[in-house]
């Protein structure tokens, strides 16, 4: 990993068109500016992780649990937050 | 069957390799004769993966989020009817546990069919939305 000092308003491009900088530097973090093309998707790494972690345990296995879900909806109706749709 | 492929321009975290789904209703899938609020969103390309979605405004009234200019340029959508969100439900071993991812939902532009996972950061959705809560609530726990 390329590590770079960089001070508060200081920038740093990645390419032509991508700058990262300094916004600000406090006690508990450091707040970053990002000016990117819009095709990237830009997000904190925790949270594409958790995401990621999210998807890789949603895979439908097992397609007989799968049909209980509407078991388990029809038990569940009478509830109004579920439309008839 | 082609009209009901979306296409992942970059993938899903976890499955950047998978740039086609195909999304099929249980209604669909198992014959049942009435309609569904659940969905079955499978990989074109590999069999084995597919994912049981389910349109989160049904079971989540109150949820909602804005499209950032990114992502409706990205998607390439011109108005608002053109806009389809799913939620990925992830089992448990008791499937009444069920629970919706809400912080990654899909959206999907319905004329070009282009999708996207999004990730609201910075809102209070989690991945693990109770699917069935109330329900729980009146069983009084177990």
């Amino acid at each position: 990993m390329l590590v770079l000092k960089r001070k508060l308003n200081e920038s740093i491009m990645i390419g032509d068109d991508i700058e990262i900088k300094i916004v600000s530097i406090e006690s508990d973090g450091v707040r970053i500016g990002i000016e990117a093309p819009r095709e990237l998707a830009i997000y904190r790494k925790e949270i594409y992780l958790e995401i990621q972690q999210e998807n890789q345990g949603a895979i439908a296995k097992d397609t007989m649990q799968a049909k209980q879900l509407m078991d388990v909806l029809k038990q569940y109706k009478g509830d109004e937050r579920i439309g008839d749709k | 069957m082609s009209e009901n492929i979306i296409r992942f321009e970059r993938g899903i975290p976890g499955f950047l390799d998978e740039k086609e789904f195909i999304i099929q209703s249980f209604n669909e899938v198992y014959d049942l004769g009435e309609d569904s609020p659940f969905y079955f969103m499978k990989s074109v390309q590999n069999k084995d993966l597919s994912f049981i979605i389910i349109n989160p405004f049904l079971f989540f009234p109150d949820y909602e989020f804005q499209l950032s200019n990114e992502v409706i340029e990205r998607l390439g959508i011109q108005k608002e009817e053109e806009v389809a969100v799913f939620s990925i439900i992830t089992l448990k071993d008791q499937v009444k546990d069920a629970t919706a991812n809400l912080l990654g939902p899909i959206v999907i532009n319905t004329t070009n069919r282009q999708a996207e996972q999004l990730f609201l950061d910075g809102t209070s959705y989690t991945t693990k939305h109770p699917l069935f809560a109330k329900q729980e609530a009146l069983a009084g726990g177990e």
